[in-house]
């Protein structure tokens, strides 16, 4: 049974203000509610967990915090127990000691250790000499205290990516560390309020100036971990408990809720911009949250041996095996005549490489390709090679790999078809036409093929691209998240293209993270975990809320 | 969304407008210089002059538009044409070659330095700015090594004739040869497999590699393209001059790339395209002329280029972002 944490009795037991308060913070996109009267602590000292489905509000939470979005009003914050004045402005948390570590990490790759850690004593500050000598000495501290055994001269691009993520977080930590003292040493009254609630919380939690500075703060872990080993998570876990015990307060934001629930003291679930509970973290398990998230219990049935058996029959006349690359290691399936297979997995969990690794625009590092009897190896293939395969890849980078948005609709349509019209002397009135049919036959509005793409909608957009391949009629199409950025009537257009396509005997792989399209679209959807496919669902298990369970248990 | 008739119109208008504005331009320029100067300006033997001793610009322009459709830069144009015109001069009239293995040797030069470019650019991977400042100066030092820093006069009065004193309608034949050359260039990025490879890949790498489009070989034969012309330039500057001297030709760099840049702002407004180039050569050269016709020193040429250079790169800005 779950308890819900009384985490406002916890405070007040304690005489300590939580760190950061969220009090009916709600947040408007036009119509949309992304987020509705959420309220969150975390409290002194704790590591709280942040956990959610895309799309859950989470982002948008998290967005509010760093100041790039604007909540409605009546939303409210204190932090340490003093209100503050919303909406953020980026920039301003810093002076709250709020420091945020993002997936990118923000870390500039060709410099050295020192300048990354250092960027703001470096950049910002109005000095006319640089003692480097200090600041290696600076920095050596800030690395041994951490026990992370690294020379600041080191450049970021020479250092393993597990300590990459360590030393932002370090920076982070010396931000936070660095505007929270600031504040101290000079309190700057934001309004008159804070005041005296500030010197309040400063009676009550602290004792003096040093232990000021090493018990304030809050770091945000915006996802760290998907793309880390795994040693490399148990390295940045013990540095978020150095930093726990250490007085100050992390929050931690993740899809893996074995992580999270491994870190954290407490964790709020947040559904359909909703806070659905907090829990005490040792008191939760797993499936609890798993229902928390999706919002109904786990079904256990699978089913899938008996599902399997029926397309059992013949020899695929396509299978990929054992294809490694960077994310995925040495997956193995099958396709058959006119199947939508769909692929599909948490952040991280490598299922959006593979349409990529397949057509050769990232380096496989093994992998077999069998198409009907011919076998090609996965490392030597490259595009040009995969669309004379007749391989076509819809990427979801539409605007900077799918479309050139500068150039026509005739343009862009015919680059794939071009030697059927002539190559030394372009038939350009045939062009015409047969673009003019294509716009017609997808429905592409406007419906001249002279307008430039880039005043396309991205529905058209995507049409227009799938035009451009289907005319080739392809053996397989590679979708990635087919209908990002697609409004509702092209996405079902899409949707019946792609089926009509498949009726040919068109094969498609389709990798996506939106359940509700795999569960349309797909006659099988193959569920990634760490780089491996680790379930595979077909038949009745092809619902929405089957897939989102089977992702989140991973 | 629909429009109404009116923007509609004045849509068309605009583009209209930005088309054959520079037509327009152009012929404002010549009314007005002519008013200046009449009876000297328009006159047969002027205008012949000017086309005719453009030709070497305008061959080094087109070049230039190959490789800035492909995305690059290639500052080793003018190296390749003086070097090429030395190569002549030293083959033809110090080692007494015939004229035709001369020309033959300059065009493989051109090929050679493409593929070398394209070696650095395309293989290794570096900057295309860098690579062909640098090989540029390389040649330039070849230049003045070949040559002992000399000027070489007296190279063959086939070639010179051939460029230079023929003329059909009273115009030189070298302004045939840029002619032909525009029209080859057009032919093949408007109406062939190629030249839509060729935008692709100028336009977005990415998109044309995911096509299917071999995106090294389509650059690294742009830069092979552009390394002839650049020694087609020189053989014409050697048939004009009928010397070769190894500084001056350095000097066509700077006007190429300001009628290249020029040129994308018209006819196919946004795009490097080679009638709207050919135009701005000779939109700036009568320019050039007109006001030397009204005794203004010859500096005023630097300021025209210069200054030609920086608008019509802001103009291409403007073009790109209105649309």
């Amino acid at each position: 049974m779950i308890k819900e944490d009384k985490q406002r009795e916890f405070a007040t037991v304690n005489h300590v203000p939580a760190r950061l308060s969220f009090v009916g913070l709600s947040k408007t996109f036009g119509g949309t509610r992304a987020l509705s009267k959420v309220c969150l602590d975390v409290l002194v000292g704790e590591i709280h967990g942040l956990v959610g489905q895309n799309g859950s509000g989470k982002s948008t939470l998290i967005k509010v915090l760093a100041g790039f979005y604007e909540p409605d009003a009546g939303s409210k914050l204190s932090i340490d127990g003093a209100p503050v004045r919303l909406p953020l402005r980026p920039g301003d948390c810093s002076q709250y000691g709020i420091s945020f570590v993002h997936q990118d990490l923000a870390l500039i790759p060709s410099l050295t250790i020192l300048e990354n850690l250092r960027v703001n004593e470096l950049c910002l500050k109005p000095r006319w000499y640089i003692s480097w000598k200090e600041e290696i000495r600076a920095t050596k501290e800030l690395l041994e205290e951490f026990e992370l055994d690294l020379d600041p001269l080191t450049k970021i691009e020479e250092v393993d990516v597990g300590s990459r993520a360590l030393l932002a977080i370090l920076r982070a930590m010396d931000g936070m560390r660095k505007g929270r003292s600031s504040l101290l040493a000079n309190p700057a009254p934001l309004n008159a309020e804070k005041d005296s609630a500030f010197e309040r919380s400063r009676a009550n939690d602290l004792n003096g100036p040093d232990e000021a500075k090493q018990r304030s703060g809050l770091l945000v872990l915006d996802e760290p971990t998907p793309f880390l080993a795994r040693t490399d998570v148990e390295r940045l876990f013990a540095l978020a408990r150095r930093i726990k015990a250490q007085g100050a307060s992390v929050l931690f934001v993740s899809h893996d809720l074995d992580e999270v629930l491994d870190l954290t003291d407490r964790v709020t679930v947040i559904r359909d911009g909703t806070v659905v509970g907090t829990f005490v973290s040792e008191e939760v398990t797993k499936s609890d949250l798993v229902e928390q998230i999706i919002g109904h219990p786990l079904s256990m049935a699978t089913g899938k041996t008996s599902e399997k058996q029926n397309l059992k029959d013949g020899t695929p006349p396509i299978t990929v095996s054992d294809l490694t690359g960077e994310y995925v290691h040495g997956i193995s399936f099958d396709l058959r005549e006119g199947e939508i297979l769909g692929m599909s997995g948490l952040l991280g969990s490598g299922f959006t490489d593979v349409p990529y690794l397949l057509f050769g625009a990232k380096q496989a590092g093994a992998g077999i390709l069998r198409i009907r009897e011919s076998s090609y190896s996965l490392t030597d293939i490259n595009p040009s090679i995969a669309v004379e395969k007749g391989i076509a890849l819809i990427p979801v980078d539409r605007r900077g790999q799918g479309v050139v948005e500068e150039l026509s609709i005739v343009e862009n349509i015919s680059l794939p078809v071009l030697k059927d019209f002539g190559p030394w002397r372009l038939q350009l009135s045939n062009l015409r036409r047969s673009a003019n049919n294509l716009i017609r036959d997808f429905d592409v509005r406007p419906a001249d093929p002279e307008s430039r793409v880039g005043n396309l909608s991205g529905g058209n957009q995507q049409k227009v691209l799938l035009a451009k391949w289907l005319q080739t009629n392809p053996k397989m199409i590679l979708l990635h998240e087919p209908t990002q950025g697609v409004d509702v009537g092209a996405r079902q257009q899409i949707y019946l293209i792609l089926k009509e396509q498949a009726a040919t005997g068109t094969m498609i792989i389709c990798a996506s993270s939106d359940y509700e399209e795999l569960a349309t679209l797909c006659s099988r959807v193959l569920i990634f975990s760490h780089g491996r496919i680790v379930e595979e669902l077909v038949g009745t298990q092809l619902t929405k809320d089957a897939i989102a369970q089977r992702c989140q248990v991973g | 969304m629909p429009m109404t008739p009116n923007t509609h119109s004045f849509a068309k208008l605009s583009g209209q407008v930005e088309k054959y504005g520079l037509i327009g331009a152009f012929i404002i320029l010549l009314l007005v210089f002519n008013a200046a100067a009449p009876g000297r300006f328009l006159t047969w033997s002027n205008v012949s002059a000017v086309l005719g001793s453009q030709a070497v610009l305008v061959v080094l322009t087109l070049s230039l538009v190959i490789t800035l459709a492909t995305d690059m830069y290639d500052l080793s144009a003018a190296s390749v044409l003086v070097f090429c015109n030395m190569l002549i001069a030293v083959l033809n009239v110090n080692l007494g070659v015939p004229i035709g293995w001369a020309l033959l040797a300059a065009l493989g030069v051109g090929v050679v330095v493409g593929w070398v470019n394209s070696f650095f650019i395309i293989k290794i991977g570096l900057n295309s700015l860098i690579v062909t400042l640098g090989i540029g100066t390389i040649l330039n030092g070849i230049t003045l090594w070949i040559s002992d820093s000399q000027t070489i006069s007296g190279v063959s009065d086939q070639l010179v004739h051939f460029v230079a004193v023929y003329r059909l309608f009273d115009i030189p034949f070298e302004f045939y040869y840029g002619l032909l050359t525009c029209i080859v260039l057009w032919y093949v990025m408007d109406f062939t497999a190629i030249g839509r490879r060729l935008l692709f890949v100028g336009r977005s790498p990415q998109v044309a590699r995911l096509t299917g489009i071999k995106v090294e070989k389509v650059q690294r034969n742009a830069l092979i393209s552009a390394g002839v012309l650049n020694a087609f330039a020189g053989i014409l500057y050697s048939g004009t001059t009928g010397a070769a001297d190894p500084g001056s030709g350095l000097t066509y760099l700077l006007p190429g790339m300001a009628a290249a840049f020029f040129g994308s702002t018209s006819i196919v407004p946004g795009r490097f395209n080679p009638w709207g180039s050919i135009i701005a050569v000779y939109f700036l050269a009568f320019g050039i002329s007109g006001v030397t016709i009204q005794g203004v020193q010859t500096y005023v040429q630097n300021l025209f280029y210069g200054g030609a250079l920086v608008i019509a790169v802001t103009l291409s800005q403007l073009v790109k972002r209105s649309r």
